[in-house]
């Protein structure tokens, strides 16, 4: 029973068995994800967890007792400050209307989809372990792909707020991402696109033709028709007209490539959330929370006032 | 000081950021919807950028049929029109002027098979196509934010701080059945 449950948890395992033949400390692991995982996922997220409850409340009691019924004030006051930031997650992403990425509406929009590794790259996390996209403590500022069933956009977690849950494969306690699982992303979207496809066709016709004639040798091979050794009025226009085929062809190219389409931040005042857990779960978390933290304000303030 | 009087003012703060919260989040709703338009806005002014070239390709082969072409340019400038006085409700009744224009456009090209053998032709069809596919798309993305937006200020107590601060309900895109279908410009060349 007790190897089988190892199998299952070797994170709960005593940390001088666990450089065992996996290679991996995993008491190591789990201590250097702590404190990723707080620091990716914010307070205010971990404000919404049921052991975040328990230890608030256990600190509350601990406060009045120790310092009198007053000071509950100031958890009163923190709570309020939580209840707010949970409401305005809440708000979010109930609020924010969903982009495809084949059409990929521009702008502060939520994206779902499924998390991938970006292109070329077939590895990503910790020798032993699965494939991951983002592990919190080892592989934390590295892009990542979310990618729906019409296209792939970009993500760069550097300042994303990341909410992982565990428990998603076998191994239960680690927080991490991984290819193929359900992925929502809330920011600013926008889609990259050549440089080139910005300028206009006058513009890039000019540039081709001077790039032409910096190169009289090939220009007269290629266009020289009557083989005079100059280029005439005629020919140049066929070396016109050429060039605008050329430049049409290219612009028509561009056109039909898609861009890429990036999620790296959020304007200011406006939260970057990437997550793996689904929205609607997620955002009911910070509804609850929220509501949890508001009366947990009131009720301080009450008990705070009251004489008995 | 006082307890009582502390949490006098704790009461008063905590609504106050309530208030500011609702309504820094009208702020991000109706934002959000603007930028939902102007995504739309930017493709049909792309489309009716292409229109204008398909419309000259038809005419080399299209010799005939210049009610035809004129119906669609008639009905592309009308958009055009409503796009810059922002008039929504003409928009609609121009677009669907323009989709029943180039219907018609594409049913009657069926008889050239010069025109439908253009390599300019059929890069103008895979494009329009492809802009009223991310039209569609984007329209729907519109009609999304502003809905949430038309919710949220009817809602209580969001309601107190619209009526306040005079936030305004976005026009949803509603077209009929048969005009939610897409262009299938494809579909008229298939032989």
């Amino acid at each position: 029973m007790w190897m089988w449950l190892r199998t299952l948890l070797p994170e709960l395992s005593h940390p001088h068995d666990r450089s065992d033949a996996d290679g991996l400390n995993w008491y190591q692991v789990v201590e250097n994800q702590r404190f990723a995982v707080l620091r990716k996922g914010g307070v205010i997220n971990l404000a919404s967890t049921w052991g975040f409850a328990l230890v608030w409340g256990a600190g509350c009691v601990w406060l009045s007792q120790q310092w009198g019924r007053e000071w509950l004030l100031l958890p009163a006051t923190v709570s309020l400050l939580f209840a707010l930031g949970l409401y305005r997650r809440y708000r979010l992403i109930v609020d924010t209307p969903t982009s495809r990425l084949s059409s990929s509406a521009q702008g502060y929009v939520e994206l779902c989809g499924k998390a991938a590794l970006p292109e070329g790259e077939s590895f990503r996390g910790l020798p032993h372990l699965p494939v991951m996209v983002w592990l919190p403590g080892y592989v934390e500022d590295q892009p990542f792909v979310l990618e729906d069933s019409h296209g792939r956009c970009l993500l760069y977690p550097q300042y994303a707020e990341i909410v992982t849950r565990t428990g998603d494969n076998h191994l239960f306690l680690l927080h991490a991402i991984y290819p193929g699982q359900p992925l929502y992303a809330l920011g600013e979207l926008h889609t990259q696109r050549h440089d080139t496809v910005s300028l206009e066709r006058r513009e890039r016709l000019a540039a081709l033709l001077a790039e032409w004639k910096n190169n009289p040798q090939q220009l007269l091979q290629n266009f020289d028709a009557n083989g005079n050794g100059q280029i005439d009025p005629d020919e140049w226009q066929t070396v016109r007209a050429a060039a605008e085929r050329w430049v049409d062809d290219d612009i028509r190219e561009q056109q039909r490539a898609p861009g890429m389409h990036v999620m790296d931040g959020a304007k200011a005042g406006q939260l970057f959330l990437i997550t793996n857990i689904p929205p609607e779960e997620l955002a009911q978390r910070y509804h609850w929370a929220a509501l949890l933290h508001m009366l947990v304000w009131l009720g301080l303030m009450g008990l705070a006032h009251a004489r008995f | 000081m006082n307890t009582g009087l502390i949490i006098f003012f704790s009461l008063l703060g905590g609504l106050l950021l309530w208030g500011i919260l609702l309504y820094n989040q009208l702020v991000l709703l109706k934002n959000n919807t603007e930028k939902a338009w102007s995504n739309t806005d930017v493709l049909l002014k792309q489309r009716n950028t292409e229109l204008p070239k398909l419309i000259a390709v038809c005419k080399e082969h299209m010799q005939y049929e210049q009610a035809t072409l004129q119906a669609v340019m008639e009905a592309r400038n009308r958009v055009v029109s409503a796009m810059q006085f922002g008039n929504m409700e003409a928009l609609e009744s121009a677009e669907q002027s323009l989709r029943v224009g180039l219907g018609s456009l594409f049913a009657v090209a069926e008889a050239y098979p010069e025109l439908k053998a253009s390599e300019s032709f059929l890069h103008l069809r895979e494009r329009i196509s492809g802009l009223e596919d991310s039209i569609a798309d984007r329209r729907e993305f519109y009609n999304d934010a502003a809905a949430i937006n038309n919710t949220r200020i009817e809602q209580f107590p969001d309601v107190m701080i619209a009526k306040a601060f005079s936030f305004k309900r976005f026009r949803l895109l509603s077209f009929k059945s048969e005009e939610t279908a897409d262009v299938d410009v494809a579909a008229h060349f298939t032989a």
